[in-house]
């Protein structure tokens, strides 16, 4: 059971970085392949005439439920457990105005499958969606972070909505057990040294097979996502702009990780390719209706949870991506006071060489900029003056503090500051 | 499950059925008796009644009543420059670390990034005030914070740094019942502890 | 169609279960239900239960219409067994994740998941044993269940956890072979537990653990026969 679930959630992790590293590098020549199969589809939809589909599974229909005595009813039905605890669990954002937003965009995305789909913003400071088999979708808080408008938002509900309505998970649960009996004898192998019939090992033993088959599988939703976009109206050329900024994070934690020596620091060539082609498909689908990017609506929703997301980005203390998304958020320069002070933050815990001042001149800016800036701040900018030998200045920021924040939970302690260094 | 205790019997595990090695004297529990006396890297504690003591292989070690998911109070046994407080999974070069010349308040900020690493949620830190440590001028702080699945869980830490190392009891449980059972035991503990620093 | 428990017993003459000889171990406080009857009313929370099928290569496939089937024979079966001892049965089908009315309710059954984890961890013998547990039963859920007494009018609240997997065809042929070879491969299991908590004090009075490598759930004649183990020395 478990294997199934681990299997599933993985398949359905829609962008996971891991999965796209390889995806693409058959794709130079201009059969698209399982890219244009939705499309394809979509032009067949009269013709009676239709490709084989793999492990016969058709599109699912709006509202359609699996026979009650099919393997897939049980998959639903594992699912279904795990969406009551997806809906109740403690990293779940339950705020209903980003909730109603996000609902909003799946419905325009989905039309018909509306209801079927089920959306869910887990506070994950990490950039992944994904999609189980009964509707259930997971956006993770990280990757809405990094949208930049709602068109992007809009490229991974319609690539996830690919999955759902292809039944990506069915298939790939027929192909794992397929796979695995093929593959049996190798129990007798791992009984043989003591491993019991571990079905972690040879989950483990058989990833190259599974991960094979989610290639296309991703390449399918790809496609679907950058048609379903672009039928709803938007741009979708923002799918591959999307993707060149979770690149360019990348790149910036490559370069520091080539500074550090790591065995399994992983390279994804194939991530450019698929920006490249995510681009040429858009090419493709847009249509002269096709132009909403919904950059104002998308802040208008994220805006007020941002500080909370940035904060959990924080605690990962994967200082050089954050800085590199902090700065692509500047770029877009909305609530430019939290960003500075995000800034200031990520310098302080650094705390390397120079990151002192660093971080002083980021809170100074914030005292300035448009937007607000966290209301702890004269507490940090205390804290980096302490650090750079500057009593006086710590104490004026720390009186600053209280006098802003009265009723701070730590004022004992900030009192006792004062009245010692 | 609290990563605590899956984290080094799995590492435990893999050792024992890979090298065939005994697990005695590497990791689990032992039994302290109420009223005795028992040291915990160069902090020294009595037990107000009976508690179970963890020491994991990765130098882990908390006590519980009813299991680490549950309710544990986790010592913080001397931690020094550039070294976590607590060993957690995750990457060496971004797990939180201390830091010589860190205050109270970057020290409450260094338990709750790490108690996020651990993917415990909303974790506030609440009430942060000064307070005496193991003999120490410390401080003592409460939290508030939600596990992955979704219960509710309440905090009490105490800490003080001394010679340039910190030194901390945290004290996590169940809002519901887990917490309140421990609490009385745990106040005594902080209480009463007693740090040499002497020897680091 | 893929599954046959018949051919499961045969193969476990020759291959080495792992779960042989563990079926039950009941661990309690010594309590017993009151005589009046209008104080022992039990809630039963709807049995979280999972049949799937064991596919040759270690794959489990939850099925879904055994799995309905038998929540239904489990459920009938309680109710009947309940009637026999003069317990009145509350039907506690809403008391779940996906309808917890309230957040007092959800709480406290995340708190019995974790007890339940806690309690299989660390009650039985094993590197996990907790010290203070060897000679005595004492886990509580803590006062705060009366908020589930009051609410939904029971005295008790029993909790139900069941996973069943049956080894299909080609399962039982690979473990043939594996056995003609001298290797033991696992077949099917039944693993699950049983927890009645008292909702004036939160205390855990009666927990039952099964582990098996028969019995079944997809029949009311072999569902009798499972619960008849899963209720072993319940509180009278």
């Amino acid at each position: 059971m478990t294997t199934i679930s681990a299997a599933f959630s993985r398949t359905a992790a829609a962008f996971a970085l891991v999965l796209a590293a390889g995806m693409l590098t058959t794709c130079k020549t201009d059969n698209l392949g399982a890219y244009d199969a939705p499309l394809a589809n979509r032009q067949n939809a009269d013709a009676a005439e239709s490709p084989p589909l793999p492990y016969r599974t058709g599109d699912l229909k709006p509202n359609e439920r699996p026979a009650p005595d099919s393997d897939e009813a049980g998959l639903w039905f594992i699912a279904d457990r795990a969406e009551s605890q997806i809906r109740t669990s403690g990293n779940r954002i339950t705020d209903p105005k980003i909730n109603a937003y996000l609902k909003n965009v799946v419905c325009r995305i989905a039309g018909p499958h509306c209801k079927d789909i089920r959306v869910y913003l887990l506070r994950v400071p990490a950039s992944n969606a994904s999609m189980s088999p009964n509707g259930t979708m997971q956006i993770w808080s990280g990757f809405l972070l990094r949208f930049r408008n709602e068109a992007q938002l809009a490229s991974v509900i319609g690539h996830e909505a690919g999955h759902y309505l292809r039944r990506h998970s069915l298939q790939r649960m027929r192909n794992i057990i397929e796979q695995t009996n093929t593959f049996s004898f190798l129990q007798f192998a791992l009984a043989g040294v003591g491993a019991g019939a571990g079905i972690g090992i040879l989950d483990v033993a058989m990833t190259g097979g599974i991960f094979a088959f989610s290639r296309d599988n991703e390449r399918e939703a790809d496609g679907y996502g950058i048609l379903l976009m672009s039928e709803a109206g938007y741009d979708p050329r923002e799918a591959s702009k999307m993707w060149k900024q979770v690149l360019r994070e990348e790149k910036a934690h490559k370069d520091a990780e080539s500074r550090r020596p790591e065995p399994f620091s992983s390279t994804h060539p194939a991530g450019e390719e698929r920006a490249e082609i995510l681009a040429r498909l858009a090419t493709r689908v847009m249509t002269r209706t096709s132009t909403d990017v919904g950059r104002d609506r998308f802040l208008e929703a994220v805006l007020p949870i941002r500080g909370g997301l940035l904060r959990d980005e924080l605690h990962r203390r994967q200082f050089d991506t954050f800085a590199e998304l902090l700065d692509m958020l500047m770029e877009d320069g909305a609530n430019m006071a939290e960003l500075h002070y995000f800034k200031g933050e990520l310098h302080r815990l650094r705390g390397k060489k120079d990151d002192a001042k660093i971080a002083l001149d980021a809170y100074n800016a914030a005292k300035t900029a448009e937007g607000s800036a966290p209301k702890d701040i004269d507490r940090s900018m205390a804290l980096v003056y302490r650090r750079l030998g500057r009593p006086d200045d710590a104490r004026a920021a720390l009186r600053r503090y209280l006098e802003a924040n009265p009723d701070a939970s730590d004022a004992a302690i900030v009192r006792q500051m004062l009245e010692g260094s | 499950m609290t990563k605590i205790l899956s984290n080094p019997l799995r590492r435990a595990c893999v050792v024992g059925l890979f090298a065939s090695v005994l697990m005695t004297g590497c990791a689990g529990y032992s039994l302290v008796k109420g009223g005795e006396h028992v040291s915990i890297g160069s902090m020294s504690v009595q037990a107000p009644g009976d508690w179970n003591h963890w020491r994991g292989g990765d130098g882990t070690e908390f006590w519980t009543l009813d299991g680490p998911a549950l309710q544990h109070i986790l010592f913080v046994k001397g931690v020094g420059d550039d070294e976590a407080p607590w060993p957690t999974r995750g990457d060496r070069e971004t797990v939180p670390k201390f830091r010589k010349g860190m205050s109270a308040i970057e020290i409450s900020e260094l338990v709750q990034a790490t108690l996020a690493n651990e993917e415990l949620q909303n974790v506030r830190i609440v009430d942060l005030k000064p307070d005496t440590f193991g003999g120490h001028p410390g401080f003592s702080f409460t939290m508030t914070m939600t596990s992955k699945k979704g219960l509710d869980m309440k905090g009490l830490a105490h800490g003080a740094v001394i010679k340039d190392k910190l030194y901390m009891t945290i004290y996590r449980g169940a809002a519901l019942h887990f917490f309140d059972r421990g609490l009385a035991d745990y106040e005594m503990i902080a209480a009463s502890l007693r740090i040499d620093a002497g020897e680091n | 169609m893929l599954a046959s428990r018949i051919g499961l017993m045969k193969v476990l003459v020759v291959v080495t279960a792992i779960l042989a000889g563990c079926v039950t171990t009941t661990q309690q406080t010594g309590h017993t239900l009151p005589k009046d009857e209008g104080a022992r009313r039990i809630i039963v929370l709807p049995p979280d239960v999972e049949l799937s099928i064991l596919h040759a290569g270690g794959v489990e496939e939850p099925n879904a219409e055994w799995t309905r089937n038998a929540r239904k024979h489990i459920a009938d079966d309680l109710a009947e067994r309940f009637r026999r001892m003069n317990v009145a049965l509350v039907n506690g089908d809403r008391i779940a994740l996906e309808s917890a009315g309230d957040s007092s309710e959800l709480q406290l059954l995340k708190l019995h998941e974790v007890v339940g984890a806690s309690i299989l961890n660390h009650q039985y013998q094993g590197p996990r044993q907790l010290p203070t547990k060897v000679n005595s039963f004492d886990w509580s859920l803590g006062p705060e269940t009366r908020h589930l007494a009051t609410k939904h009018g029971g005295d008790y609240a029993l909790f139900v956890f069941v996973r069943d997997s049956y080894s299909s065809d080609a399962r039982i042929a690979t473990m043939i072979i594996a056995a003609a070879f001298g290797v033991g491969i696992q077949g099917g299991t039944q693993i699950g537990y049983a927890s009645l908590v008292d909702l004036r004090s939160g205390d855990v009075v009666w927990f039952n653990l099964l582990a098996r490598a028969t019995g079944d759930l997809r029949t009311a004649e072999a569902v009798q026969e499972t619960v008849n183990l899963l209720l072993a020395n319940f509180p009278q």
